[in-house]
């Protein structure tokens, strides 16, 4: 781009003309594509990574079904932006007006988009509201920081609570809401089904390592039994590819068992912390999923000191006074 | 069990009103600076890129670039200094001021901003200035609304910031903070008056006749606590200017092998005057006497920031040591 002289009297005309050309532009900041994964349910699928500035925040999936008179939404992505793009994609899909929305649990990426919806029901579980309302400013913070510009306008928008029903009926269509907690504390999963549809939020995690900041695991994989037994036919995991089987379910599980089982071993046998983030052969199956050695290591500081702690207060290793 | 009927339960997502707990109590925003901003300017004008442009064109006006760094914490060990993480990317001919549009700046950070610009602006307030970030960047909104109490009075905010100026296709130069000088020396005022520092009758007639109160500090060489009170509170600026309107303060080494005069003139060692007239025995302790060296409070033990200094000083010149132990009025 030529450096444009401010003496030219021409300046005011050409701001004009870039100024159009721009907000053109804007419609595209994110190419989301609805992949119909049954009649009338669509995913948009998100990357594979981390939060970047490249990336735009969109590493998250979301979804819509199409119901008898209305849209039933299931999260909103991670900005303002990323929202009123999914809005326009559903408004390019169907006729049907949104009805409402489903957040399955508090993560930036889940429920920032919900300014574009302020106009419908946003509805989450109970203690997802409440973690929102404790962290949600700064789970804006934090993706401000990382994504920057494209977080541009994005304020949050607390849900309300869901009742404590396990079946609703909305825009036509009974969905089963399994009310669990493993990955995050407050854990919504979303079964259509007429379509066959889970939507299974964050709970599961296929050909994407699984994140563990608030997770407890082995509610997490009691969860995952519970998903394992519901008849869908469709799985949408809230990162990486749509399936038609318990693939998805399955890789989640054995990631997090293995995890688990094998820095537990390594609390036992005394090995120190900065020792665990080199993951050990036996994970060899997950290395090459993306973003594993940082999930991983992630995990080590999230998991590896409660493990440790428990580790000396049972007597299975002796801490050693500093000398 | 029977379905549910969703629409019972349908209440409109609220919004977070928790907007007024994001500003400080003199109104500057405080936390969560990248948010959207209002769509009126605290102080000065709104501008938009086009309204820029033209102004660049057209008044040449001072472009201030106030996006947030990390900044080295050491002060005292190696001296003040910016760690940018990227290289910033800003306006042509702006001058980057980082941190300057934070909820609340330290004197240091004060002098920065104001002495570059009155530099900026050659001292004359009618000078256009233009301040701006990023987009949804509140540390500009701050920035505008220091200058204008600060009587420039040709303000214009710009919120869209670097990112809507490269939005409407403009170029971006690379930009270097601005360099970050230590406060001028002609400013610092000791804490302590040492010329009267083992002449207590001196001291005493200096208080009655300028109706001071006087404070002695006692402390040692190796005493940690003394040390950092020295280095992190006592040479606090604004604290300093307090105290002299108060006080006439004095700093006493206990272990000092040295000749003292007492208050009736007489010739002791400074450790009789510790022991005896003031019965100190730990460090650091602060003696607060008024002008006819009548004790008014002692408070032994590390007071750990200019803030809690003054607390202190108020405390004693309010004689709130009559209500309420110093413990439970140092927290309100």
């Amino acid at each position: 781009m030529h450096r444009i002289s401010w003496t030219d009297r021409t300046a005011s005309v050409l701001v004009a003309w870039l100024l159009i050309c721009r907000v053109a532009a804007a419609d595209q900041v994110f190419d989301l594509q609805p992949k119909e994964v049954a009649d009338g349910v669509f995913v948009l699928e998100g990357e594979l990574e981390h939060f970047s500035f490249r990336n735009r925040g969109n590493i998250v999936n979301t979804g819509f079904i199409v119901g008898d008179d209305g849209v039933i939404v299931i999260d909103t992505g991670p900005s303002r932006l990323y929202g009123e793009a999914m809005r326009q994609v559903i408004a390019e899909t169907t006729d049907k007006p949104v009805a409402t929305v489903l957040i399955t649990h508090l993560h930036p990426d889940h429920f920032l988009g919900n300014q574009a919806f302020s106009d419908v029901p946003i509805l989450a579980l109970p203690g997802t509201v409440k973690g929102i309302e404790e962290q949600g400013e700064l789970f804006n913070d934090a993706m401000y920081r990382m994504v920057g510009t494209w977080m541009k306008g994005t304020e949050v928008r607390v849900p309300a609570a869901l009742g404590s029903e396990s079946r609703i009926v909305v825009a036509g269509r009974e969905l089963e809401l399994l009310n669990l907690a493993g990955h995050s504390g407050s854990d919504l999963a979303v079964f259509d089904q007429k379509s066959g549809v889970l939507f299974a939020g964050d709970l599961v995690f296929y050909q994407r390592t699984p994140t563990t900041p608030q997770a407890n695991v082995s509610r997490w994989l009691d969860d995952l039994a519970v998903l394992h037994k519901v008849p869908f036919r469709v799985l949408v995991p809230g990162h990486g590819p749509t399936v038609n089987d318990r693939r998805g379910i399955e890789q989640t599980a054995l990631y997090l068992d293995w995890l688990t089982t094998n820095l537990r071993g390594l609390a036992e046998s005394g090995v120190s912390m900065a020792e665990a983030l080199e993951p050990a052969p036996s994970g060899a199956a997950f290395f090459s999923i993306p973003v594993f050695l940082e999930e991983y290591q992630r995990s080590v500081a999230h998991l590896f000191p409660a493990m440790e702690r428990e580790s000396i207060s049972r007597g299975l290793v002796v801490q050693q006074a500093d000398e | 069990m029977k379905p549910g009927v969703l629409l019972g339960l349908l209440i409109l997502a609220t919004t977070v009103q928790a907007d007024a707990s994001f500003f400080n109590s003199a109104g500057y925003r405080d936390k969560h600076y990248r948010r959207p901003t209002p769509s009126e300017a605290p102080a000065g004008r709104l501008i938009n890129t086009l309204e820029l442009a033209a102004l660049i064109a057209e008044a040449a006006p001072v472009l201030i670039d106030v996006q947030a760094i990390t900044v080295r914490p050491e002060v005292e060990e190696f001296g003040l200094s910016w760690l940018p993480n990227s290289q910033r990317m800003h306006i042509e001919g702006s001058t980057w001021l980082p941190n300057v549009g934070y909820g609340e700046l330290d004197q240091r950070m004060t002098h920065f901003f104001r002495s570059n610009l009155e530099s900026l602006s050659g001292g004359d307030p009618n000078r256009a200035l233009v301040f701006y970030c990023v987009v949804d960047c509140w540390m500009s909104w701050n920035a505008i609304r220091r200058a204008d109490a600060w009587g420039y009075q040709n303000l214009y905010w710009y919120p869209a910031g670097t990112d809507g100026w490269v939005d409407a296709g403009f170029p971006l130069v690379a930009g270097d903070p601005a360099p970050l000088a230590p406060l001028p020396e002609v400013e610092q005022r000791e804490f302590f008056q040492d010329i009267h520092r083992l002449d207590l009758a001196a001291l005493g007639r200096d208080a009655a006749q300028q109706d001071k109160k006087v404070l002695l500090f006692f402390e040692t060489e190796h005493c940690q606590f003394c040390l950092r009170m020295r280095r992190s509170v006592l040479n606090d600026r604004d604290l300093i200017t307090r105290l002299h309107d108060d006080y006439i303060a004095v700093a006493i080494d206990i272990e000092s092998q040295a000749t003292a005069r007492d208050l009736a003139g007489n010739a002791v060692p400074v450790r009789d005057l510790v022991a005896r007239d003031y019965r100190v025995v730990g460090t650091p302790t602060m003696v607060f006497l008024d002008a006819d060296f009548d004790l008014l409070h002692r408070h032994s033990g590390l007071i750990a920031t200019p803030r809690e200094m003054r607390r202190l000083l108020e405390f004693v010149s309010t004689r709130a040591y009559e209500e309420e132990p110093w413990r439970t009025f140092k927290r309100r």
